[in-house]
């Protein structure tokens, strides 16, 4: 396996918080990696920096072992796509087809219109994320759901070589949340995409990644096999519950019975007192 | 884009109706079918039916109406450009030139000419000035919102609001300590806007920075969608560079409105309502959106000035008057009749 992105001593910092805290990882090319953590840990912070969207406060971020702030956006975007966690529909009607050939910005020739092969290239994302049924309907009219398929297949469109993805499930129904992980899964499996997706679910993280990086107040507390990452301590330490963790029989992943949040004095001893606010 | 071209025909077939209706009104009226023969450069006219007018029609139609009609087309088509691209940058529908600095500062410009006694050695002083204004405003916003190399648009919006109320208080401050009440009253008829007594020099001062920053404006289409579709985040990570993107959208909107403001005053209403009404027509893809903008901008500007000049004989409408009078009631009839949607307030 090759090394696709490297972090070295990433930190931000922002109006005086420390959002990330000296950050070292690597991702290697066609890997699926979940990170995972409570809110506020630094998730979408780590995401962002991944593509470029905010610069290093100290240490730095690397593609293919080259600094990622000497790449122009337009390089950085024809190598990682981003999705965001959330997708106004704002007040352009555009159609789910125009968002998603924005996608093929970053390929096209300044000033150049959309060739037959952006369109074509758009038209298998839309299919890859069930789009098609709703191409042409504007995206001030679609769901919450709807609009998340609609980024996923704009970020499938720029046919990166990373897919960066901020809670990817988080609007979706249930059976839209396994089809988007599974498509995930599916791409980095047979087409060797490399894919980093911040998630929540424990249990879909453990199923479709294959390492979860576990993220506490912007620093990485474990990096490894979901098996490793998710044991009942640090469930307890950082997310504050007590819970019980084994391998779920039916999908290879894990399944994690939450009995009850930590007990008070168990937390203000530990380090994450602020997870019970 | 497949409907395009015929609405590009469309819009240009009304911009020549409208320049051959508004050249044709007036304290004089002069026969349609004479002044559509004299615009398409047709020596028929002159025949012997119309003997004598011949002269006086030629004057009016050269000295005083296509100057101030071809102004109309240029200021409109400037501010309604410049509305449709500050409405998809801000993803903002309520954004128009103004908040951008362009119009208070324009203003600053125009008053400072006036009560220094500038405005009087030139025909181009008044102009100049309040472009100078105009951009100078502009710049100063932008360089109070960027920080680290990074502006940000909500910054900038703000940056714009405070900026333009401090602007707005200095003119109004150097207003009220005028002792000069002609100087008021040349101040007062700037701010409501006018293209009275503009002829051929003032379309030469306006053309050039209209016209070549109107169009490298529109080869920022795409990059305008897009920021308009997926805001500041989605777009630099969809390989837009935003930051050189806003330098030059800002400066090129200055510069055209700059230029329109200078030789009109201050005419509101149009860079907002008319890229809404556009919008309606060509939808929201910025590369039929702009220069379609600049069409119906010229064309309503020229109706609105035709309003102003012809409506109540011997007396002077302000065209700034008259474009909030005609553009806000149909803008809220369009608000009603299409439920135009926002999620700003």
């Amino acid at each position: 396996m090759s090394e696709l992105l490297r972090m070295d001593g990433v930190c931000r910092r922002s109006n005086g918080r420390t959002l990330l805290d000296g950050v070292n990882l690597a991702v290697q090319a066609g890997e699926f990696v979940g990170v995972v953590g409570p809110n506020g840990a630094g998730k979408t912070t780590l995401l962002s920096m991944m593509g470029g969207l905010w610069e290093p406060s100290a240490g730095q971020v690397y593609l293919d072992q080259t600094p990622l702030s000497s790449f122009r956006q337009r390089q950085i975007a024809q190598h990682i796509a981003f999705v965001p966690q959330s997708t106004p529909a704002g007040d352009f009607r555009f159609s789910a087809r125009d968002m998603v050939l924005m996608g093929r910005y970053s390929h096209r020739q300044r000033f150049a219109g959309e060739t037959a092969n952006d369109r074509a290239i758009a038209t298998i994302a839309m299919q890859h994320a069930k789009v098609t049924s709703f191409a042409d309907r504007s995206v001030t009219e679609l769901s919450g759901g709807e609009r998340q398929r609609v980024a996923i297949a704009r970020a499938l469109a720029q046919q990166p070589r990373l897919l960066l993805l901020d809670e990817p499930t988080a609007s979706l129904d249930l059976s839209h949340q396994l089809h988007v992980l599974q498509l995930v899964r599916q791409l980095v499996t047979k087409h060797r995409l490399t894919a980093v997706t911040a998630i929540h679910d424990l249990a879909l993280a453990s199923r479709f990644c294959d390492r979860l990086i576990l993220l506490e107040r912007g620093r990485i507390v474990s990096d490894g096999l979901p098996i490793d990452v998710l044991t009942p301590d640090r469930l307890a330490t950082v997310f504050g519950v007590t819970a019980h963790v084994r391998p779920d029989p039916f999908t290879n992943g894990l399944m994690i019975h939450v009995l009850a949040p930590t007990a008070v004095d168990a937390v203000t001893t530990g380090a994450n007192s602020h997870a019970i606010d | 884009m497949t409907r395009a071209p015929i609405l590009y025909g469309a819009l240009i077939v009304v911009l020549f109706v409208s320049v051959v209706i508004a050249t044709a009104l007036g304290s004089v009226s002069i026969p349609l079918p004479t002044v559509a023969a004299m615009l398409l450069g047709n020596s028929g006219w002159s025949s012997s039916e119309h003997g004598s007018h011949q002269t006086a029609y030629e004057a009016i139609v050269w000295y005083l109406r296509l100057p101030r009609i071809i102004l109309a087309a240029l200021v409109g088509g400037a501010l309604a450009l410049a509305g449709a691209v500050l409405q998809g940058l801000f993803r903002n529908p309520m954004a128009d030139p103004g908040i951008i600095g362009v119009s208070s500062g324009g203003a600053l410009g125009a008053v400072i000419a006036v009560m220094t006694g500038f405005a009087a050695t030139a025909l181009w002083s008044l102009p100049l000035l309040a472009f100078v204004g105009a951009a100078g405003v502009t710049w100063t916003i932008y360089l109070l919102s960027t920080q680290g190399g990074r502006t940000p648009l909500a910054t900038l919006l703000l940056a714009g609001l405070a900026v333009t109320a401090f602007v707005t208080a200095v003119m109004s401050l150097l207003l009220t300590l005028a002792r000069d009440i002609f100087a008021f009253r040349e101040v007062l008829f700037w701010l409501l806007g006018g293209l009275d007594g503009r002829g051929w020099p003032h379309v030469a001062l306006a053309a050039g920075p209209i016209l070549i920053g109107g169009l490298f404006l529109m080869l920022f289409s795409s990059e305008l969608n897009i920021v308009a579709a997926t805001g500041e985040r989605g777009a630099t990570s969809l390989g837009v560079d935003m930051q050189h993107t806003k330098r030059h959208v800002l400066m090129l909107t200055a510069l055209i409105t700059g230029a329109a403001v200078s030789v009109s005053g201050i005419v509101g209403f149009v860079g907002l309502i008319v890229p809404h009404m556009v919008r309606l027509l060509v939808g929201p893809d910025h590369r039929a959106l702009l220069p379609a903008s600049f069409l119906g901008g010229a064309s309503f500007l020229i109706w609105a000035d035709l309003v102003a000049r012809a409506l109540v004989p011997s007396q002077d409408l302000r065209l700034g008057v008259v474009t909030a009078l005609l553009g806000a009631p149909f803008f809220v009839y369009l608000l009603q009749r299409h439920r135009i949607r926002t999620e700003v307030l």
